[in-house]
């Protein structure tokens, strides 16, 4: 009982890692794009 | 391939076709709970109905086992795979059709294919007054082509043909040795992503929103199977406009992002294994999303729809996730979607084509053919510029590096071609009932692409000839082209007796 309910706490410590990872990869995308967009915006 | 189809063969892809169908009856008892809970006693009938049909032809294909104790083979997967896409929409409908939300049988079959490919786009009328467990049984479709309805079979009948379904479905990634581990892995993502995105968007929409926690919980629990499996089905005709939140928008953008990464990624990032970054299939689909993104940011920056810069980044950014994912849900009207044009249509539009990665949810022609492509063409050019003698690395990295045989590249590229000649399919019978280019082409690369987003052209009025070549398209781009062609073989050795 003990280590089905650890074994279930490391997967969902699992994905909210994995979740965090594809926070952070969106952001990134979404800065670079945002900033190109941007400075292309200001010269056109 | 089955060059010679016997009785037995017929009786091994029934057995196999009628244990998913028995997987289908049992999906149809969330619905059915839910349509109970509720006090919707109509739409629980359906249900009863529909899950009496799938468990009945469940039944009679189990007497029908094959006599011999025959092995299946990569064929009998192929072939069982084309034909769950074609005759679950077929039960799957049941519920649809009687629902009084659809114009005509192919309306309803049109939504349950676009369910089960995990596609999005709906012919369905007055959305909102549908029952909830109408709106359930939807989501159970999404939810169901999304996890695989072969990988749910797999688990609850571990039988000796797993691999070649597994396979055949094409989820090649095998991430553990055996299948029944890989699938049990594949249903931990989705649980443990499940329970932290539902939370997230419930507790959005009680905070955020002022729902009262059963309506939160409804929404949270069909957004959540909708995104996370790059489905794009809606309870509301707005999609996820509907909310107006941008904090709903961003937990539902990561949930599609989720949703259009393999399996094998999601095991990677878990067991933070190194060299990620260094990743063909990661490279790609970080370069892609990027170069659409900025090209649609770009066009709607230049196109003067909007004024102001914090809807513009906010509508662009999901409206891109959405596309490129091949979820398809919406924070604009198909109207407003129509005014974009120029640059930022084709950023949309490149962006579905291309779609998510291999072993996931998504469709289009998925990350790793575009890397492979790529590198194989840069690779021909590099030889080409060289000295005869210099010798050039063929090989890419994918969690280990491998080498790109001729074979591979040429395969990659086939079914790549393959995908453009089926969006210019679709975009053919558009034109050809006088929509213009531009929104044909969209339409078209929506069904293929198993996305789901609209112009416009797709409605409950939309030409009947159109709507059974998107009902193809979503089928063949679903099942990319192996299977179906499987099938299309088996089928003519089965008339010419041979």
């Amino acid at each position: 009982m003990l280590r089905r309910l650890r074994n279930a706490a490391v997967a969902l410590l699992q994905g909210a890692y994995g979740i965090t990872a594809e926070v952070v990869a969106l952001a990134a995308m979404f800065a670079v794009a945002a900033l190109i967009a941007f400075l292309l915006s200001q010269l056109v | 391939m089955l060059l010679k189809p016997t009785l037995d063969d017929a009786r091994r892809i029934a057995v196999d076709l009628g244990r998913i169908l028995a997987v289908v009856a049992g999906a149809g008892l969330i619905p059915l709970a839910w349509a109970i809970a509720l006090g919707e006693w109509k739409p629980a009938a359906d249900l009863i109905l529909m899950i009496g049909v799938a468990g009945a032809l469940a039944g009679i294909a189990e007497m029908w086992r094959p006599k011999t104790n025959t092995q299946p083979v990569w064929g009998h997967g192929l072939i069982v795979v084309s034909l769950v896409w074609l005759v679950v929409p077929a039960v799957g409908a049941i519920p649809l059709a009687l629902s009084g939300h659809y114009g005509d049988l192919i309306d309803a079959y049109f939504d349950a294919m676009s369910g089960l490919t995990t596609t999005g786009l709906a012919t369905i009328q007055d959305l909102d007054h549908l029952a909830a467990s109408t709106n359930v049984w939807r989501h159970s479709l999404q939810f169901l082509g999304g996890q695989g309805i072969v990988l749910a079979a797999l688990v609850f009948f571990s039988a000796s043909g797993a691999l070649s379904l597994y396979e055949a479905e094409g989820r090649d990634q095998r991430i553990f040795p055996s299948v029944g581990s890989t699938a049990r892995f594949i249903w931990l993502v989705s649980v443990v992503h499940g329970i932290l995105g539902i939370s997230a968007l419930t507790i959005d929409g009680v905070v955020a929103q002022g729902f009262e926690w059963s309506r939160a919980l409804f929404h949270g629990f069909t957004i959540f199977m909708a995104a996370f499996d790059t489905g794009g089905f809606s309870p509301q005709s707005t999609s996820v406009g509907y909310y107006h939140s941008a904090s709903f928008e961003a937990v539902v953008a990561v949930l599609m992002l989720a949703g259009a990464l393999s399996f094998g990624l999601h095991h990677a990032i878990w067991q933070r294994r190194a060299g990620l970054l260094r990743n063909i299939e990661v490279r790609t689909f970080a370069t892609t999303v990027t170069v659409t993104l900025f090209v649609t940011l770009t066009g709607l920056a230049v196109g003067g729809l909007y004024t102001e810069t914090s809807p513009l980044l906010r509508r662009g950014f999901f409206q891109l996730i959405s596309a490129h994912t091949g979820t398809g849900f919406a924070t604009v009207s198909s109207p407003e979607l129509a005014r974009w044009g120029g640059l930022a249509f084709a950023g949309m539009t490149v962006a579905m084509a291309l779609g998510g990665m291999s072993s996931s949810t998504a469709g289009g022609v998925k990350a790793l053919r575009i890397g492979l492509t790529v590198k194989s063409v840069l690779m021909t050019v590099r030889e080409a510029l060289t000295p005869s003698r210099t010798v050039i690395s063929r090989t890419y990295f994918q969690y280990g590096r491998h080498r790109l045989e001729p074979d591979l590249a040429g395969s990659v590229m086939t079914v790549s071609l393959l995908y453009v000649a089926l969006y210019l399919l679709g975009a053919a019978v558009g034109l050809a009932y006088g929509y213009g280019l531009a929104e044909s082409l969209f339409e078209s690369v929506s069904a293929a692409a198993a996305v789901g987003l609209s112009v416009g052209v797709v409605s409950p009025d939309m030409p009947v000839v159109l709507q059974l070549i998107m009902i193809f398209q979503m089928w063949i781009g679903r099942l990319e082209f192996i299977a179906v062609f499987a099938l299309l073989g088996f089928s003519l050795s089965v008339v010419k007796g041979r």
